[in-house]
Protein backbone atom coordinates (compact mmCIF):
# COMPACT_ATOMS: atom_id res chain seq x y z
CA UNK A 1 0.00 0.00 0.00
CA UNK A 2 1.39 3.68 -0.97
CA UNK A 3 1.82 5.34 1.86
CA UNK A 4 0.02 7.96 2.97
CA UNK A 5 0.76 11.48 2.55
CA UNK A 6 -0.12 13.12 5.97
CA UNK A 7 0.17 16.48 7.54
CA UNK A 8 -0.95 18.55 10.75
CA UNK A 9 -2.79 21.58 11.04
CA UNK A 10 -2.47 24.25 13.92
CA UNK A 11 -1.08 22.16 16.77
CA UNK A 12 -2.69 24.06 19.31
CA UNK A 13 -4.80 20.55 20.52
CA UNK A 14 -3.75 18.75 23.61
CA UNK A 15 -4.00 15.72 21.66
CA UNK A 16 -1.11 17.16 18.84
CA UNK A 17 1.69 15.62 21.01
CA UNK A 18 0.17 11.89 20.39
CA UNK A 19 0.40 11.61 17.30
CA UNK A 20 4.44 12.79 17.07
CA UNK A 21 5.00 9.22 17.20
CA UNK A 22 2.48 7.64 15.29
CA UNK A 23 2.99 9.97 12.40
CA UNK A 24 6.24 9.18 12.40
CA UNK A 25 7.01 5.30 12.87
CA UNK A 26 3.84 3.85 10.72
CA UNK A 27 4.80 3.10 7.76
CA UNK A 28 1.62 3.56 6.13
CA UNK A 29 2.03 6.93 6.51
CA UNK A 30 4.33 9.84 5.11
CA UNK A 31 4.18 12.50 7.68
CA UNK A 32 4.82 15.56 4.83
CA UNK A 33 4.23 18.87 6.89
CA UNK A 34 2.70 20.46 9.46
CA UNK A 35 1.24 23.99 9.98
CA UNK A 36 1.43 25.93 13.52
CA UNK A 37 -0.91 28.76 14.14
CA UNK A 38 1.37 30.98 16.42
CA UNK A 39 4.96 31.09 17.38
CA UNK A 40 4.48 29.41 21.31
CA UNK A 41 2.99 25.99 19.73
CA UNK A 42 5.96 26.13 16.66
CA UNK A 43 8.61 26.65 19.07
CA UNK A 44 7.07 23.77 21.11
CA UNK A 45 7.24 21.24 17.98
CA UNK A 46 10.41 22.52 16.39
CA UNK A 47 12.20 21.12 19.81
CA UNK A 48 10.07 17.97 20.11
CA UNK A 49 10.00 16.91 15.76
CA UNK A 50 13.13 17.44 13.85
CA UNK A 51 13.28 16.79 10.19
CA UNK A 52 9.39 17.62 9.45
CA UNK A 53 8.91 21.13 7.26
CA UNK A 54 6.99 23.58 9.63
CA UNK A 55 4.97 26.66 8.34
CA UNK A 56 3.58 29.54 9.43
CA UNK A 57 0.62 28.92 7.44
CA UNK A 58 -2.27 26.84 6.02
CA UNK A 59 -2.13 27.79 2.44
CA UNK A 60 1.42 28.30 2.48
CA UNK A 61 1.69 25.04 4.10
CA UNK A 62 -0.81 22.84 1.57
CA UNK A 63 0.42 25.06 -1.57
CA UNK A 64 4.49 23.54 -0.75
CA UNK A 65 2.93 20.80 -0.57
CA UNK A 66 -0.21 19.77 -3.25
CA UNK A 67 0.72 16.34 -2.85
CA UNK A 68 -1.06 15.99 0.83
CA UNK A 69 -4.28 13.86 0.75
CA UNK A 70 -4.71 13.84 4.36
CA UNK A 71 -4.66 16.46 7.39
CA UNK A 72 -4.76 16.02 11.19
CA UNK A 73 -6.77 19.27 12.39
CA UNK A 74 -4.62 19.82 15.43
CA UNK A 75 -6.60 22.99 16.16
CA UNK A 76 -9.16 24.64 18.55
CA UNK A 77 -13.10 23.48 17.61
CA UNK A 78 -13.42 27.25 16.73
CA UNK A 79 -11.34 26.92 13.66
CA UNK A 80 -12.71 23.19 12.39
CA UNK A 81 -15.18 24.38 10.02
CA UNK A 82 -13.07 26.74 8.27
CA UNK A 83 -10.10 24.19 8.16
CA UNK A 84 -12.12 21.41 7.02
CA UNK A 85 -13.61 23.63 4.13
CA UNK A 86 -10.27 24.69 3.04
CA UNK A 87 -9.10 20.75 3.14
CA UNK A 88 -12.75 19.83 1.54
CA UNK A 89 -12.07 22.33 -1.51
CA UNK A 90 -8.52 20.96 -2.24
CA UNK A 91 -9.67 16.82 -1.79
CA UNK A 92 -8.03 16.47 1.26
CA UNK A 93 -9.39 13.81 3.82
CA UNK A 94 -9.60 14.66 7.69
CA UNK A 95 -9.01 13.50 10.88
CA UNK A 96 -10.79 15.94 12.99
CA UNK A 97 -10.46 16.18 16.83
CA UNK A 98 -12.98 15.06 19.20
CA UNK A 99 -15.10 17.62 19.37
CA UNK A 100 -15.63 18.70 15.62
CA UNK A 101 -18.35 22.01 16.83
CA UNK A 102 -20.86 22.35 19.73
CA UNK A 103 -22.99 24.56 17.05
CA UNK A 104 -25.16 22.14 15.80
CA UNK A 105 -26.11 24.38 12.73
CA UNK A 106 -21.92 24.42 11.95
CA UNK A 107 -22.48 20.71 12.53
CA UNK A 108 -24.89 20.30 9.92
CA UNK A 109 -22.53 22.23 7.62
CA UNK A 110 -19.85 19.62 8.03
CA UNK A 111 -21.91 16.78 7.53
CA UNK A 112 -23.27 18.31 3.91
CA UNK A 113 -19.85 19.13 2.99
CA UNK A 114 -18.10 15.83 3.69
CA UNK A 115 -21.40 14.55 1.93
CA UNK A 116 -20.79 16.47 -1.27
CA UNK A 117 -16.71 16.16 -1.60
CA UNK A 118 -17.01 12.40 -0.89
CA UNK A 119 -13.47 12.46 0.97
CA UNK A 120 -13.06 10.72 4.80
CA UNK A 121 -13.61 12.53 7.86
CA UNK A 122 -12.94 10.62 10.90
CA UNK A 123 -13.30 11.99 14.35
CA UNK A 124 -10.44 11.24 16.54
CA UNK A 125 -12.16 9.06 19.41
CA UNK A 126 -9.51 6.91 20.45
CA UNK A 127 -11.02 4.93 23.31
CA UNK A 128 -12.21 2.70 20.75
CA UNK A 129 -8.99 1.36 20.12
CA UNK A 130 -8.70 0.94 24.19
CA UNK A 131 -7.66 -3.08 24.66
CA UNK A 132 -9.52 -2.69 27.84
CA UNK A 133 -12.82 -1.32 26.45
CA UNK A 134 -12.27 -4.43 23.13
CA UNK A 135 -12.59 -6.74 26.43
CA UNK A 136 -15.56 -5.02 28.02
CA UNK A 137 -17.41 -5.21 24.86
CA UNK A 138 -16.39 -8.77 24.01
CA UNK A 139 -17.69 -9.49 27.83
CA UNK A 140 -21.05 -7.21 27.32
CA UNK A 141 -21.34 -9.61 23.86
CA UNK A 142 -21.28 -12.85 26.02
CA UNK A 143 -23.62 -11.43 28.37
CA UNK A 144 -21.34 -12.16 31.11
CA UNK A 145 -23.67 -10.21 33.35
CA UNK A 146 -26.52 -10.60 31.58
CA UNK A 147 -28.72 -7.48 30.23
CA UNK A 148 -27.14 -4.32 31.16
CA UNK A 149 -28.23 -1.82 34.12
CA UNK A 150 -26.57 0.43 34.46
CA UNK A 151 -23.23 2.24 32.90
CA UNK A 152 -21.34 4.39 35.38
CA UNK A 153 -18.18 5.63 33.88
CA UNK A 154 -15.33 8.71 34.98
CA UNK A 155 -13.52 10.52 32.00
CA UNK A 156 -11.72 12.66 34.57
CA UNK A 157 -8.34 14.48 34.04
CA UNK A 158 -6.60 17.74 34.93
CA UNK A 159 -6.77 20.66 33.73
CA UNK A 160 -5.50 20.93 30.65
CA UNK A 161 -6.04 25.12 29.97
CA UNK A 162 -2.09 26.82 31.19
CA UNK A 163 -0.91 24.26 28.58
CA UNK A 164 -3.85 24.60 26.08
CA UNK A 165 -4.99 28.40 26.38
CA UNK A 166 -7.87 28.26 24.02
CA UNK A 167 -10.07 25.00 25.81
CA UNK A 168 -10.08 28.13 28.49
CA UNK A 169 -12.18 30.80 26.56
CA UNK A 170 -15.55 29.89 25.81
CA UNK A 171 -15.06 31.41 22.70
CA UNK A 172 -12.73 28.86 21.31
CA UNK A 173 -13.76 26.02 22.75
CA UNK A 174 -17.78 25.98 23.11
CA UNK A 175 -18.07 27.67 19.81
CA UNK A 176 -19.51 31.29 21.83
CA UNK A 177 -19.94 32.73 25.07
CA UNK A 178 -22.62 31.24 27.11
CA UNK A 179 -23.64 31.51 30.57
CA UNK A 180 -23.36 28.25 32.03
CA UNK A 181 -26.46 29.23 34.39
CA UNK A 182 -28.52 32.01 35.24
CA UNK A 183 -26.30 33.78 38.31
CA UNK A 184 -23.39 32.04 37.79
CA UNK A 185 -20.33 34.04 36.59
CA UNK A 186 -19.25 30.77 34.70
CA UNK A 187 -19.28 29.63 30.83
CA UNK A 188 -20.09 26.83 28.47
CA UNK A 189 -16.58 25.00 27.87
CA UNK A 190 -14.69 23.85 29.86
CA UNK A 191 -14.62 19.96 31.51
CA UNK A 192 -17.51 18.88 29.41
CA UNK A 193 -16.22 20.05 26.32
CA UNK A 194 -13.17 17.80 26.83
CA UNK A 195 -14.52 14.78 27.63
CA UNK A 196 -16.36 13.45 24.95
CA UNK A 197 -15.41 9.89 25.63
CA UNK A 198 -18.00 8.56 28.00
CA UNK A 199 -20.63 9.70 26.40
CA UNK A 200 -19.35 8.29 22.92
CA UNK A 201 -18.23 5.30 24.60
CA UNK A 202 -22.21 4.40 26.32
CA UNK A 203 -23.91 4.20 22.83
CA UNK A 204 -20.89 2.19 21.48
CA UNK A 205 -21.58 -0.39 24.00
CA UNK A 206 -25.38 -0.65 24.90
CA UNK A 207 -25.60 -0.16 21.12
CA UNK A 208 -28.45 2.20 22.43
CA UNK A 209 -29.18 6.17 22.02
CA UNK A 210 -29.45 8.62 24.92
CA UNK A 211 -33.31 9.39 26.12
CA UNK A 212 -32.59 11.55 28.94
CA UNK A 213 -30.09 13.68 30.61
CA UNK A 214 -29.95 15.59 33.86
CA UNK A 215 -26.69 17.58 34.87
CA UNK A 216 -25.56 19.56 37.67
CA UNK A 217 -22.62 21.81 37.59
CA UNK A 218 -20.56 22.08 40.97
CA UNK A 219 -18.48 24.81 42.41
CA UNK A 220 -15.08 25.07 40.28
CA UNK A 221 -11.62 23.82 42.20
CA UNK A 222 -10.06 26.31 40.20
CA UNK A 223 -12.09 29.68 40.75
CA UNK A 224 -10.07 31.52 38.43
CA UNK A 225 -11.61 29.75 35.60
CA UNK A 226 -14.44 31.33 33.69
CA UNK A 227 -15.33 27.80 32.37
CA UNK A 228 -17.00 25.08 34.40
CA UNK A 229 -14.82 22.52 35.69
CA UNK A 230 -16.94 19.92 38.24
CA UNK A 231 -20.03 18.46 36.81
CA UNK A 232 -21.87 15.17 36.98
CA UNK A 233 -24.16 13.47 34.90
CA UNK A 234 -27.21 10.85 35.11
CA UNK A 235 -29.74 9.80 32.41
CA UNK A 236 -31.61 7.22 30.42
CA UNK A 237 -30.60 5.49 27.07
CA UNK A 238 -33.69 4.66 25.07
CA UNK A 239 -33.35 1.22 25.65
CA UNK A 240 -33.80 1.17 30.02
CA UNK A 241 -30.17 1.61 30.82
CA UNK A 242 -29.64 4.82 33.56
CA UNK A 243 -26.07 6.14 33.66
CA UNK A 244 -23.92 8.56 35.98
CA UNK A 245 -21.25 10.30 34.01
CA UNK A 246 -18.48 12.54 35.71
CA UNK A 247 -17.02 14.38 32.63
CA UNK A 248 -15.13 16.28 35.29
CA UNK A 249 -11.13 18.21 35.34
CA UNK A 250 -11.32 16.78 39.17
CA UNK A 251 -7.54 16.55 38.71
CA UNK A 252 -5.60 18.56 39.86
CA UNK A 253 -2.64 20.14 37.78
CA UNK A 254 0.52 22.48 38.40
CA UNK A 255 -0.16 25.36 35.79
CA UNK A 256 2.80 24.52 33.18
CA UNK A 257 3.23 25.74 29.83
CA UNK A 258 4.13 22.65 28.17
CA UNK A 259 2.82 18.84 29.77
CA UNK A 260 5.58 16.60 30.83
CA UNK A 261 6.43 14.98 34.42
CA UNK A 262 5.63 17.54 37.26
CA UNK A 263 1.96 18.16 35.54
CA UNK A 264 0.38 16.49 38.60
CA UNK A 265 -0.51 17.50 41.72
CA UNK A 266 -2.96 14.86 42.44
CA UNK A 267 -1.35 12.07 41.73
CA UNK A 268 -3.18 11.01 38.92
CA UNK A 269 -3.37 12.62 36.13
CA UNK A 270 -6.37 11.22 34.03
CA UNK A 271 -8.74 8.29 34.44
CA UNK A 272 -11.37 6.50 32.56
CA UNK A 273 -13.12 3.67 34.60
CA UNK A 274 -16.40 2.11 33.54
CA UNK A 275 -18.75 -0.24 36.07
CA UNK A 276 -21.44 -1.90 34.05
CA UNK A 277 -23.75 -3.29 36.22
CA UNK A 278 -26.72 -5.85 34.64
CA UNK A 279 -29.01 -8.44 36.10
CA UNK A 280 -26.49 -10.73 36.99
CA UNK A 281 -23.48 -9.09 38.48
CA UNK A 282 -21.40 -5.94 37.49
CA UNK A 283 -17.70 -5.41 35.87
CA UNK A 284 -15.53 -2.75 36.48
CA UNK A 285 -13.07 -1.51 34.46
CA UNK A 286 -9.60 0.87 34.43
CA UNK A 287 -9.00 1.37 31.23
CA UNK A 288 -5.74 2.30 31.96
CA UNK A 289 -3.28 0.22 33.65
CA UNK A 290 -2.04 -1.24 36.01
CA UNK A 291 0.74 1.45 36.12
CA UNK A 292 3.52 1.80 37.87
CA UNK A 293 4.65 4.51 40.42
CA UNK A 294 7.20 7.02 41.47
CA UNK A 295 8.25 10.17 43.80
CA UNK A 296 11.13 11.45 42.07
CA UNK A 297 11.82 14.41 40.12
CA UNK A 298 10.47 17.59 39.34
CA UNK A 299 8.26 17.37 42.27
CA UNK A 300 9.24 14.71 44.77
CA UNK A 301 5.77 13.80 44.92
CA UNK A 302 4.01 10.17 44.28
CA UNK A 303 2.73 10.26 40.86
CA UNK A 304 1.13 7.67 38.60
CA UNK A 305 3.13 6.67 35.46
CA UNK A 306 1.04 5.75 32.77
CA UNK A 307 2.35 2.15 31.06
CA UNK A 308 0.06 2.23 28.26
CA UNK A 309 -1.33 4.99 25.79
CA UNK A 310 -1.39 3.13 22.00
CA UNK A 311 -4.65 4.28 20.99
CA UNK A 312 -3.33 6.23 18.34
CA UNK A 313 -1.77 3.24 16.61
CA UNK A 314 -4.68 1.34 16.08
CA UNK A 315 -6.69 4.94 15.01
CA UNK A 316 -4.41 6.24 12.71
CA UNK A 317 -4.54 2.20 10.85
CA UNK A 318 -7.87 2.52 10.50
CA UNK A 319 -8.00 6.22 9.69
CA UNK A 320 -5.11 4.79 6.60
CA UNK A 321 -7.85 2.09 6.04
CA UNK A 322 -10.65 4.37 5.42
CA UNK A 323 -9.08 6.37 2.68
CA UNK A 324 -7.26 3.77 0.87
CA UNK A 325 -9.93 0.96 0.75
CA UNK A 326 -12.87 4.02 0.32
CA UNK A 327 -14.71 3.08 3.83
CA UNK A 328 -16.91 5.19 5.97
CA UNK A 329 -15.14 5.46 9.41
CA UNK A 330 -16.89 3.98 11.96
CA UNK A 331 -17.00 7.28 14.00
CA UNK A 332 -17.87 9.73 11.32
CA UNK A 333 -19.52 12.95 11.65
CA UNK A 334 -23.26 11.63 11.67
CA UNK A 335 -22.20 8.70 14.11
CA UNK A 336 -20.61 11.42 16.00
CA UNK A 337 -23.55 14.06 15.61
CA UNK A 338 -25.73 12.73 18.59
CA UNK A 339 -23.09 12.66 21.15
CA UNK A 340 -22.20 16.16 20.59
CA UNK A 341 -26.21 16.66 20.79
CA UNK A 342 -26.15 14.71 24.47
CA UNK A 343 -23.81 17.18 25.75
CA UNK A 344 -25.38 20.01 24.49
CA UNK A 345 -28.49 18.55 26.27
CA UNK A 346 -25.72 18.49 29.72
CA UNK A 347 -26.06 22.08 29.06
CA UNK A 348 -29.03 22.97 28.62
CA UNK A 349 -29.62 20.83 31.75
CA UNK A 350 -27.71 22.61 33.86
CA UNK A 351 -29.23 25.82 32.69
CA UNK A 352 -32.34 25.11 33.08
CA UNK A 353 -32.97 22.46 36.24
CA UNK A 354 -34.60 20.39 34.37
CA UNK A 355 -34.14 16.64 32.87
CA UNK A 356 -34.19 17.03 29.11
CA UNK A 357 -35.66 14.58 26.75
CA UNK A 358 -33.46 14.31 23.40
CA UNK B 1 -27.00 -10.81 66.53
CA UNK B 2 -25.65 -13.01 69.35
CA UNK B 3 -22.03 -12.62 68.61
CA UNK B 4 -22.51 -8.87 68.38
CA UNK B 5 -24.70 -8.58 71.85
CA UNK B 6 -22.19 -10.48 73.54
CA UNK B 7 -19.78 -7.91 72.07
CA UNK B 8 -22.05 -4.72 72.92
CA UNK B 9 -22.29 -6.55 76.48
CA UNK B 10 -18.78 -6.60 77.13
CA UNK B 11 -18.11 -3.37 76.30
CA UNK B 12 -21.44 -2.40 78.60
CA UNK B 13 -19.58 -3.94 81.35
CA UNK B 14 -16.04 -2.52 80.72
CA UNK B 15 -17.02 1.16 80.58
CA UNK B 16 -19.26 0.40 83.60
CA UNK B 17 -22.73 2.00 81.12
CA UNK B 18 -25.66 0.98 83.44
CA UNK B 19 -28.18 1.58 80.77
CA UNK B 20 -30.11 -1.61 79.17
CA UNK B 21 -28.92 -2.28 75.70
CA UNK B 22 -30.27 -4.83 73.20
CA UNK B 23 -29.76 -4.86 69.74
CA UNK B 24 -33.01 -5.69 67.25
CA UNK B 25 -31.23 -5.85 64.30
CA UNK B 26 -28.16 -4.56 62.26
CA UNK B 27 -29.87 -1.05 62.28
CA UNK B 28 -31.91 -1.00 65.22
CA UNK B 29 -30.66 -0.96 69.14
CA UNK B 30 -32.75 -0.60 72.24
CA UNK B 31 -31.84 1.07 74.58
CA UNK B 32 -33.66 0.98 77.93
CA UNK B 33 -36.82 0.24 76.43
CA UNK B 34 -36.34 2.69 73.56
CA UNK B 35 -35.47 2.56 69.45
CA UNK B 36 -33.18 3.96 68.31
CA UNK B 37 -31.35 3.77 64.59
CA UNK B 38 -27.93 2.82 64.80
CA UNK B 39 -26.86 4.64 61.67
CA UNK B 40 -23.67 2.20 62.07
CA UNK B 41 -21.66 3.50 59.15
CA UNK B 42 -21.38 6.79 61.10
CA UNK B 43 -18.86 4.80 63.53
CA UNK B 44 -16.79 3.24 60.56
CA UNK B 45 -13.17 4.58 60.94
CA UNK B 46 -12.99 5.86 57.24
CA UNK B 47 -16.15 7.78 57.54
CA UNK B 48 -14.83 9.02 60.70
CA UNK B 49 -11.71 10.42 59.24
CA UNK B 50 -12.98 11.59 56.09
CA UNK B 51 -15.16 13.76 58.15
CA UNK B 52 -11.96 15.24 59.99
CA UNK B 53 -10.28 15.77 56.61
CA UNK B 54 -13.20 17.95 55.67
CA UNK B 55 -14.06 19.42 58.93
CA UNK B 56 -10.31 19.85 60.07
CA UNK B 57 -9.67 21.95 57.11
CA UNK B 58 -7.61 19.15 55.87
CA UNK B 59 -9.23 19.65 52.30
CA UNK B 60 -10.54 23.44 51.15
CA UNK B 61 -13.15 24.85 49.08
CA UNK B 62 -15.39 21.00 48.66
CA UNK B 63 -17.04 20.98 45.54
CA UNK B 64 -18.06 17.06 44.66
CA UNK B 65 -18.68 14.21 46.62
CA UNK B 66 -18.77 11.27 44.36
CA UNK B 67 -19.91 7.70 46.03
CA UNK B 68 -20.27 4.15 44.74
CA UNK B 69 -22.07 1.40 46.13
CA UNK B 70 -22.58 -2.21 44.77
CA UNK B 71 -24.40 -4.52 47.39
CA UNK B 72 -25.89 -8.01 47.35
CA UNK B 73 -28.62 -8.99 44.59
CA UNK B 74 -32.21 -8.06 46.15
CA UNK B 75 -31.37 -5.35 48.40
CA UNK B 76 -32.84 -3.02 49.38
CA UNK B 77 -32.26 -0.15 47.26
CA UNK B 78 -33.75 2.49 49.32
CA UNK B 79 -31.86 1.35 52.40
CA UNK B 80 -28.98 1.84 50.57
CA UNK B 81 -29.64 5.18 49.39
CA UNK B 82 -30.58 6.40 52.99
CA UNK B 83 -26.87 4.65 54.24
CA UNK B 84 -25.39 7.08 51.37
CA UNK B 85 -27.17 9.76 51.82
CA UNK B 86 -26.32 10.02 55.90
CA UNK B 87 -23.09 9.52 54.71
CA UNK B 88 -22.43 12.71 52.60
CA UNK B 89 -24.24 14.33 54.72
CA UNK B 90 -22.63 13.11 58.01
CA UNK B 91 -19.18 13.66 56.61
CA UNK B 92 -19.68 17.13 55.18
CA UNK B 93 -21.73 18.47 57.72
CA UNK B 94 -24.02 19.66 55.02
CA UNK B 95 -27.97 19.01 54.36
CA UNK B 96 -28.72 17.92 51.17
CA UNK B 97 -31.72 20.27 49.71
CA UNK B 98 -32.11 19.17 46.20
CA UNK B 99 -31.88 15.35 44.51
CA UNK B 100 -32.69 13.78 41.21
CA UNK B 101 -32.96 9.93 41.30
CA UNK B 102 -32.99 7.56 38.11
CA UNK B 103 -33.61 4.11 38.68
CA UNK B 104 -34.02 0.95 36.82
CA UNK B 105 -34.65 -2.59 38.59
CA UNK B 106 -31.83 -3.17 40.59
CA UNK B 107 -30.01 -0.04 39.80
CA UNK B 108 -30.23 3.27 40.75
CA UNK B 109 -28.21 6.66 40.76
CA UNK B 110 -28.81 10.03 41.85
CA UNK B 111 -27.23 13.49 42.10
CA UNK B 112 -28.08 15.68 45.39
CA UNK B 113 -26.26 19.38 45.99
CA UNK B 114 -26.22 20.44 49.67
CA UNK B 115 -27.20 23.81 51.29
CA UNK B 116 -23.73 25.10 50.65
CA UNK B 117 -24.05 23.45 46.67
CA UNK B 118 -21.67 20.96 46.91
CA UNK B 119 -22.91 18.08 44.39
CA UNK B 120 -22.83 14.48 45.73
CA UNK B 121 -23.27 11.72 43.48
CA UNK B 122 -24.58 8.46 44.28
CA UNK B 123 -24.52 5.35 42.29
CA UNK B 124 -26.17 2.15 43.61
CA UNK B 125 -26.59 -1.44 42.32
CA UNK B 126 -27.49 -4.82 44.08
CA UNK B 127 -25.98 -7.42 41.87
CA UNK B 128 -23.47 -8.80 44.41
CA UNK B 129 -23.95 -12.95 44.52
CA UNK B 130 -25.62 -13.89 48.48
CA UNK B 131 -22.58 -13.32 51.08
CA UNK B 132 -20.33 -11.18 48.66
CA UNK B 133 -18.95 -8.09 50.98
CA UNK B 134 -20.16 -4.56 49.62
CA UNK B 135 -18.20 -2.85 47.47
CA UNK B 136 -17.87 0.82 47.72
CA UNK B 137 -16.02 3.98 47.59
CA UNK B 138 -16.31 7.53 49.01
CA UNK B 139 -14.87 10.49 47.66
CA UNK B 140 -14.19 14.15 48.01
CA UNK B 141 -13.02 16.62 45.80
CA UNK B 142 -12.00 20.21 46.43
CA UNK B 143 -10.15 23.10 45.68
CA UNK B 144 -7.16 22.10 48.00
CA UNK B 145 -7.08 18.41 47.90
CA UNK B 146 -8.84 14.97 47.36
CA UNK B 147 -9.85 12.67 49.69
CA UNK B 148 -10.97 8.93 49.34
CA UNK B 149 -11.25 5.51 51.05
CA UNK B 150 -9.76 3.75 48.07
CA UNK B 151 -6.24 4.00 47.06
CA UNK B 152 -5.24 6.06 44.47
CA UNK B 153 -5.48 4.14 40.96
CA UNK B 154 -7.41 1.14 42.32
CA UNK B 155 -10.65 -0.14 41.88
CA UNK B 156 -10.86 -1.69 45.05
CA UNK B 157 -10.12 -1.34 48.68
CA UNK B 158 -7.34 -3.44 50.08
CA UNK B 159 -7.36 -5.55 52.61
CA UNK B 160 -4.77 -6.27 55.96
CA UNK B 161 -3.54 -9.58 55.31
CA UNK B 162 -3.73 -11.71 52.25
CA UNK B 163 -3.12 -15.24 52.60
CA UNK B 164 -2.32 -17.35 49.40
CA UNK B 165 -2.30 -21.32 50.52
CA UNK B 166 -4.49 -23.72 49.33
CA UNK B 167 -7.52 -21.73 49.92
CA UNK B 168 -6.35 -18.13 49.35
CA UNK B 169 -8.33 -16.07 52.58
CA UNK B 170 -7.76 -12.25 53.32
CA UNK B 171 -8.76 -10.83 56.98
CA UNK B 172 -9.26 -6.83 57.96
CA UNK B 173 -9.17 -6.87 61.40
CA UNK B 174 -9.60 -2.98 62.78
CA UNK B 175 -10.56 -3.02 66.40
CA UNK B 176 -8.22 -4.57 68.97
CA UNK B 177 -11.05 -4.87 71.69
CA UNK B 178 -13.22 -6.48 69.60
CA UNK B 179 -11.12 -8.35 67.45
CA UNK B 180 -12.90 -11.34 65.11
CA UNK B 181 -15.65 -8.68 63.66
CA UNK B 182 -15.92 -7.29 60.38
CA UNK B 183 -15.68 -3.92 59.70
CA UNK B 184 -19.38 -3.14 59.46
CA UNK B 185 -19.96 -5.31 62.82
CA UNK B 186 -17.20 -3.32 64.71
CA UNK B 187 -19.61 -0.70 63.35
CA UNK B 188 -22.42 -1.79 64.34
CA UNK B 189 -21.48 -2.83 68.17
CA UNK B 190 -19.74 0.67 68.44
CA UNK B 191 -22.84 2.70 67.28
CA UNK B 192 -24.64 1.24 69.62
CA UNK B 193 -22.37 1.20 72.93
CA UNK B 194 -21.99 5.01 71.62
CA UNK B 195 -26.00 5.65 71.65
CA UNK B 196 -26.09 3.08 74.86
CA UNK B 197 -23.31 5.09 76.61
CA UNK B 198 -25.21 8.66 76.13
CA UNK B 199 -28.53 6.88 77.79
CA UNK B 200 -30.18 7.22 74.22
CA UNK B 201 -29.34 9.91 71.45
CA UNK B 202 -32.80 12.34 70.51
CA UNK B 203 -30.83 13.93 67.32
CA UNK B 204 -29.86 10.26 65.64
CA UNK B 205 -34.05 10.07 66.08
CA UNK B 206 -33.98 13.88 64.39
CA UNK B 207 -31.67 12.47 61.60
CA UNK B 208 -33.39 9.17 60.66
CA UNK B 209 -36.38 11.40 60.15
CA UNK B 210 -34.89 13.23 57.68
CA UNK B 211 -33.43 10.74 56.97
CA UNK B 212 -36.54 9.45 56.31
CA UNK B 213 -38.07 12.52 54.19
CA UNK B 214 -35.12 12.71 52.30
CA UNK B 215 -35.31 8.62 51.17
CA UNK B 216 -39.02 9.71 50.05
CA UNK B 217 -37.83 12.95 47.98
CA UNK B 218 -36.02 10.84 46.14
CA UNK B 219 -38.69 8.01 45.37
CA UNK B 220 -40.63 11.43 44.58
CA UNK B 221 -38.07 12.06 41.92
CA UNK B 222 -37.25 8.27 40.46
CA UNK B 223 -41.36 8.78 39.93
CA UNK B 224 -41.69 11.64 38.28
CA UNK B 225 -38.52 12.01 36.36
CA UNK B 226 -37.47 15.59 37.77
CA UNK B 227 -35.59 17.03 40.38
CA UNK B 228 -37.32 17.43 43.49
CA UNK B 229 -36.66 20.52 45.74
CA UNK B 230 -36.97 19.81 49.64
Amino acid sequence: MKPLKIAMMSMTHGHTRKYYQVLRENPKLDWVAVSTANDEVKEIFLNSVKGIPCYDSELEMLDAHPDIEAVVLASENSDHLRQMKLCAERGIHILSMKIPTFDMEEYDQMIKLMDESGLVCQVELEMHYNPVISRLKELVKKKEIGEIKSFNATNITLSPVWAFPWQGVPEKSYGKRVPIKEGDNRFRGGALCDHPHIFDMIRHITGSEFDSVYAEVAPNIRPDLEEEDMLSVIGRMKNGTIFSLDPSWSKMEERIKIPGPGWEVFPKRMEVNITLNGEKGTVMADCFGPNVYHNGCPNDRYTVQYTYFDEWVGLIDEFVSNIRENRTPLINLKWHKKTVEAMNACYESIATGKVIKL
Amino acid sequence: MKELQEKLDFLLEKYSVTAKAILKDENTVIVDGREYPILAHRSERRFIELKNIVGGGTLVGVSVMRVARIIEKKSCLDSALYREFDICQWVLQDKIVQVTVIKNDNVLNAIATTEKGIVCTIEISATLEKGEKPIDKHEIIAQRGTACDVVVDAQLQQDSIYVFGKENKKFTDVDFELFGLEIPEVAIVRAAFKIAQAGGCDGILADHAKLLKLTQAANKSAECGERVVL
